[in-house]
């Protein structure tokens, strides 16, 4: 901090170039990238009244291509049927879109409770891990699927749901979203205040 | 919850080598199904299937609180995401509201409505909704018995009036048989086990050296069965003195 001080007004332009160029560099090169989701009644299309809710954290690894999926969910108001990812809507957050994932549900994902967790790592090289219709209407291959999936994670048009017994259509849902990493998040801070103390001294 | 039916034991024996086999059945609560109703459209505007189920789905014990019987989740009413254009089968336009329609429905079997609340009366719907949809009705077998049939017809409506109602459709539904094992020793070093019960339906073969209360039982073999309900394991009786079999459902 000191030394961002006493830097020169070029010093701190620098550092702020500095932090944006590795901050690029790390989202054209990360492997791992993480996601959430809250998911909520209101949340659904149609929305919903249902006092549930739900947490989901994913990790997609592009180097292993793996998609790892933790979620926790309680106070549904019918007992669970299904729970997929769904993708790629039309439009960020908004609207419905066919079955990305395995069918009819997540493999060994609890059904029959109102409550629960759950997790899973899926292979994404794997047809296994798809809706065989989502494979076929996006390229055909696994990976032309996964490039497909992907792209609509980062473009926020895919959902996780939870499928119930008063609410066939989705009881909860919740659209995933980036997680920035930690180190692009203290670089960006470093940068913005790189950035607001030379505008303060200038 | 957990059904079990009596053991049945077979002995057999070769030379100083005593092979026992010992099966009973578990109806497991956990079911994975892979049928699904994709709906899209004829050339025409009408309301279809992608395909007709050709064959009765399988289905398991109830997993849900107060749903007895047989019941599943997991045959979804999906729109289609794939053109079949050589058979006449299209994607839906965005601006279609879909209905089920309940047209008739075997003694033993029901369907519940779309809030779960109680059974669906003939000529009743179930809000399906607007393309992209995937919804989940609960198929329930009430009472039923295993290897017999059970069929719900619908037909699908489109409230918007953008197409004509689909031809009526219908999905059977059949009680899981409980598992049951069978055995023959194909030669001096191995043995044929056979699992038997409903066709397509994942069992879990199991085996342990005593049928004690404790007894270790050991996974072996996991398939599941061909269009006759079967499948068999070959399994390695080299030096053993006696061995004992169940199937249970996953």
């Amino acid at each position: 901090m000191k030394l961002i001080v006493s830097s020169s007004s070029r010093a701190l332009r620098l550092l702020a170039l500095a932090s944006s160029a590795i901050i690029l560099a790390q989202g054209t090169n990360a492997s791992i990238l993480e996601y959430q989701a809250n998911l909520t009644g209101p949340g659904e299309s149609p929305a919903n009244g249902s006092p549930g809710t739900g947490f989901a954290d994913f990790f997609y690894n592009n180097t292993a291509h793996t998609l790892s999926l933790s979620v926790t969910f309680s106070g549904l108001t019918g007992t669970t049927t299904a729970s997929h990812i769904h993708a790629a809507t039309s439009a960020p957050f908004t609207g419905t879109a066919g079955v990305a994932t395995t069918t009819p549900y997540f493999t060994g994902f609890p059904i029959g409770v109102t409550s629960g967790s759950y997790s899973i790592t899926l292979d994404l090289t794997q047809s296994s891990s798809y809706n065989p219709s989502y494979i076929t209407a996006n390229g055909g291959t696994t990976a032309s699927a996964e490039i497909a999936l992907t792209s609509a994670i980062a473009a926020n048009e895919a959902y996780l749901n939870i499928h119930t017994t008063t609410f066939g259509g989705g009881e909860i849902r919740g659209f995933l979203v980036a997680v920035p990493e930690p180190t692009s998040l203290s670089l960006a801070a470093l940068g913005g205040l790189a950035l607001f103390l030379k505008k303060r001294r200038s | 919850m957990k059904d079990l039916t009596p053991p049945r034991r077979v002995i057999r024996s070769i030379a100083t080598r005593i092979i026992t086999v010992f099966t009973f059945c578990v109806i497991s609560v956990t079911a994975v199904a892979e049928d699904e109703v994709d709906i899209g459209c004829s050339s025409a505007n009408m309301l279809k299937l992608a395909a007709p189920f050709e064959e009765a789905i399988v289905l398991r014990r109830s997993p849900f609180p107060g749903i007895t019987g047989y019941a599943t989740g997991e045959v979804g009413v999906h729109s289609a995401q794939i053109e079949e254009p050589t058979n006449d089968f299209f994607l839906l336009s965005g601006s279609a509201d879909l209905r089920l329609i309940l047209v008739a429905k075997d003694p033993g079997i029901e369907v519940w409505n779309d809030h779960g609340s109680a059974y669906m009366e003939i000529g009743e719907t179930f809000y399906v909704g607007q393309p992209a949809f995937d919804t989940h009705p609960v198929w329930n077998i009430v009472s039923g018995v295993p290897g017999q049939n059970y069929t719900i017809t619908m037909r699908i409506h489109d409230v918007s009036g953008t197409y004509t109602d689909s031809e009526p459709f219908e999905i059977t539904f059949t009680p899981v048989a409980p598992p049951s094992v069978s055995i023959a020793l194909t030669n001096s070093n191995e043995a044929s086990v056979t699992v038997s019960g409903s066709h397509g339906t994942e069992y879990i073969l199991q085996a342990a050296n005593s049928n004690a209360p404790a007894a270790a039982w050991q996974s072996v073999a996991t398939n599941t069965t061909d269009s006759e309900g079967i499948w068999t394991h070959i399994e390695s009786v080299n030096g053993q003195t006696q061995r004992f079999f169940r199937a249970v459902l996953p």
